[in-house]
């Protein structure tokens, strides 16, 4: 469909309340990244049914992450030394710029604990590797103030520990890997950080280590399993 | 000091098995290859007519290693030609064609890689197998890698790593281009039995295997369940931390002890408190022996907290500086701290280890750190031998020393020592290096658990029958009787039984039991639950981990049940005679009176000074 076909009220609502196929899903979504005429229509709907003051794609929509995780990887593919951007290319392209984790990050002033928000769609996760991810329980050492450490749900492969007071963010993920996957972390504007994560010595972790992060809104992604490289 | 060599992959020209196939490299040499003539080459390759007699030159500069073309027939890397007379940087694995005829891989002089058919198949990993390694899920072989060296592509092939009666792994290689690599970790089978009988330390092989011919052996060594490799590769330092092991009771007990005032899940309130408390309670309320590390102190058998702490009546116990530390670390460990495990080099052979502790606890990244100045503002270390007494026959009576003291001796030897590492055991868990299921008691083996199902199920059957669920020890000897590749059915085969028939016998004799009583919910005879208990002691006096097919074998053998004896004479077998034949089965069963296990510690400890 092209900017000018616009969608009728009917797919609209269907699409707000999450009952199209993928496909046709994702096409609305790039459609209303577009389209202000029938974003327009979408948060009116929105208001309708959820009785919100408003809505936006940014904060609600689920394709419009799509449109967002594109432009993190073209940002990331921008910033990056050459040898890891064909990584990246491909993974724009065979994964169709899903990930193989998400979280979003937000760092606040040093009193106010910083926040993570873990509740994706599942529609930005690559099949085989999808990776949703919840607050782990908190034993042990992860039970100290300013630090907050969260899991992938179902398999928990996948640790990411947050601390406030530090503002770093450490990421360990379960190996052996055919090889050490990319973290990116996005800023909402601002060049995002590419790192390829390394071998924690002696064990069958991979790791990156965040350290200093400045006051703000993240989005950490994770390179799919198995993405295919040349 | 040699950081590189060539090893010879293959030429079209046959040449004598003699010749040298490897040169090793040295940074301040030039290299000259060629066929030998009035001026000397290093690298002599006269078996190839196709080369000049002065073909090339490789040497090391500026950080670099440079090859030129200095022959008339011409050098190619990787399949492209090198331009004659001009210096090309080599970098590791670049495969050197000289002639046309002759190849040459270019590796770090550390590479365990071997040359097989215009192959090289790198195979790397740790010398030693531990059951703390298998524990951990930490890979025995790190990494393989094969090129082809070959200028087309290869034929696929299929690859084979195994030690015989512990792992096994076969990985199907696609076809690679030609100058192509591929690596990869490969996927273990471990035999799980094998490991669990891994009471003395024993040497194996790693065989490699392409296409089912055997191409290669490397030495492989597999420890003891209780021993491990300090120095070897950083997986076998990080499983040391499986040797903590917090949840054990004497170090529950220990932490107990030193903090009466402190019930239920209350935190102590801070690292040095907890420090300072413990060493006071090892120092004043303990008589700790220390003993001092065995010759080759790069493997360790380590003693377990029981072990350490042998007498709690009169609270007297013994121990490595390394045995102390794992137990100063499961006490921080239970008390809710991160310990930090040190190790240091004394001497050519000799480590010494010591124990720290995080002064805040946080989640960290690093599990193994090599650079000791990052740690030092943050932790507290102490030196474990200064809560101990010398051995009687030396000199010196007594290390005692106060906390601060023991402190300072601490910071004095890391400073004279050479820093190997610091273990980060809560850093580890958070790697999955978790503690050995070890809880002061052996625990039943793999083998032991199949083996009780099936003599579950076969009363389920029987008394289905029969009416009479209750499993015995008959049921025990038949499900070990119809274990295949077990001790048992080797036993009774070795004394002349024929097992089918036996088995038969048991069957039959198995249904008559109790017939007229009726109990339908399955339920173990007493002596079947003694037969356990006894078979636990045996694998403790044996200093077994688990509890193997011989320790039960052993507890039937010697349980006081009637249904044995009446199997026994049904199939006109008798106990003595079987126990006599085990004992020769099984040497190191030797079946010696049982004794206690700490009479047992302290034997091995005498036998080692």
């Amino acid at each position: 469909m092209n900017k000018l076909t616009h969608y009728n009220t009917k797919e609209i609502e269907q699409y707000i309340a999450e009952e199209l196929y993928e496909e046709k899903e994702l096409e609305i979504g790039k459609h209303l990244a577009e389209c202000k005429e029938c974003m327009e229509l979408v948060q009116a709907q929105f208001r309708i049914i959820f009785s919100l003051e408003q809505w936006t794609a940014t904060t609600h929509g689920r394709a419009d992450w799509y449109v967002r995780m594109r432009k993190i990887l073209q940002n990331a593919l921008e910033n990056t030394e050459v040898s890891i951007q064909q990584r990246i290319k491909n993974w724009m392209t065979e994964w169709n710029c899903r990930v193989g984790g998400i979280i979003q990050i937000i760092f606040k002033n040093a009193e106010r604990a910083a926040e993570v928000i873990t509740d994706f769609p599942d529609l930005l996760l690559a099949p085989g590797a999808s990776r949703q991810f919840v607050h782990a329980i908190a034993i042990g050492a992860n039970k100290h103030q300013g630090e907050i450490t969260i899991i992938s749900k179902d398999d928990p492969s996948i640790e990411i520990t947050i601390d406030q007071k530090k503002r770093s963010a450490m990421i360990r993920i379960k190996g052996p890997r055919s090889f050490n996957p990319l973290l990116i972390l996005a800023t909402e504007t601002g060049k995002p950080i590419v790192v390829e994560t390394q071998k924690i010595e002696g064990t069958n972790f991979y790791g990156a280590y965040f350290e200093n992060i400045p006051e703000g809104t993240y989005t950490l992604i994770l390179e799919p399993e198995n993405a295919v490289r040349q | 000091m040699s950081t590189a060599k060539l090893i010879l992959l293959g030429s079209k020209k046959v040449i004598d098995k003699s010749q040298v196939r490897t040169w090793f490299l040295d940074e301040n040499h030039l290299y000259k290859a060629g066929r030998k003539n009035a001026e000397s080459v290093d690298i002599d390759l006269s078996f190839d007519n196709a080369i000049s007699r002065h073909h090339a030159e490789i040497w090391f500069e500026n950080g670099s290693w440079l090859i030129k073309d200095t022959s008339a027939f011409g050098t190619r890397i990787n399949g492209l030609e090198i331009p004659k007379d001009t210096a090309y940087r080599l970098h590791y694995y670049h495969a050197l064609v000289l002639g046309n005829r002759t190849t040459l891989l270019f590796v770090p002089s550390d590479s365990p890689g071997i040359a097989w058919n215009n192959f090289f198949i790198e195979v790397t990993g740790s010398k030693f197998f531990s059951y703390a390694l298998y524990y951990s899920k930490l890979p025995v072989i790190e990494k393989v890698k094969i090129i082809n060296c070959r200028d087309s592509m290869s034929e696929p092939l299929t690859l084979c790593l195994r030690s015989l009666n512990y792992f096994r792994s076969i990985k199907e290689i696609e076809a690679l281009p030609a100058y192509h690599s591929t690596e990869f970790t490969p996927e273990i089978t471990v035999n799980t039995f094998s490991l669990e009988k891994q009471i003395n330390r024993t040497k194996s092989t790693l065989e490699i295997l392409i296409n089912n011919n055997l191409i290669h052996m490397q030495d492989i060594t597999m420890l003891a369940w209780n021993e491990c490799s300090l120095v070897e590769n950083p997986y076998n330092q990080t499983a040391l931390a499986t040797f903590v092991l917090p949840m054990h009771p004497s170090a529950a007990m220990a932490v107990k002890d030193s903090f009466p005032e402190k019930t239920g899940n209350h935190q102590i309130a801070n690292a040095k408190k907890c420090m300072k408390e413990l060493y006071k309670y090892f120092n004043e309320t303990w008589k700790i022996r220390y003993l001092p590390p065995v010759a080759e102190s790069r493997i360790q058998t380590l003693r377990l907290p029981e072990q350490v702490l042998l007498d709690w009546e009169h609270k007297e116990g013994q121990g490595t500086c390394l045995d102390l530390v794992l137990l100063f670390a499961a006490c921080l460990e239970h008390a809710k701290f991160q310990p930090l495990l040190f190790m240091v080099r004394v001497s050519s052979h000799l480590y010494h280890a010591m124990i720290a502790c995080w002064k805040d606890n946080h989640v960290r990244f690093k599990v193994l750190h090599k650079d000791i100045e990052p740690l030092l503002d943050e932790i507290i270390i102490l030196d474990p031998i200064t809560f101990t007494q010398q051995s009687p026959d030396s000199e010196k009576k007594n290390n005692k020393l106060s906390f601060d003291q023991s402190c300072a001796e601490a910071m004095q030897c890391l400073k004279q020592g050479k820093f190997l590492f610091a273990l980060d055991i809560a850093a580890a868990r958070k790697c999955d290096i978790v503690p050995l299921p070890y809880r002061g008691h052996a625990l039943l083996s793999e083998f032991i658990k199949e083996v009780d199902a099936a003599a579950k199920q076969l009363a389920e059957e029987t008394g289905n029958i029969t009416g009479y669920k209750v499993y015995m020890p008959v049921h025990m000897l038949l499900a070990l009787l119809m274990k295949e590749d077990g001790i048992t059915r080797l036993l009774f085969k070795e004394s002349g039984f024929d097992i089918e028939e036996c088995i038969s016998i048991i069957k039959s004799g198995i249904e008559t039991i109790k017939h007229g009583n009726i109990v339908k919910e399955l339920m173990p005879s007493q002596h079947y639950e003694e037969l356990f208990y006894a078979a636990l002691k045996y694998a403790q006096s044996e200093n077994s981990l688990f509890v193997l097919e011989e320790h039960m074998l052993l507890a039937l053998l010697k349980c006081e049940s009637r249904s044995i004896d009446k199997v026994l004479q049904a199939i006109k077998g008798k106990r003595e005679l079987l126990l006599e034949k085990l004992a020769s089965l099984i040497p190191s069963l030797a079946l010696r009176g049982r004794e206690h296990l700490s009479t047992f510690c302290y034997e091995i400890t005498s036998g080692l000074q």
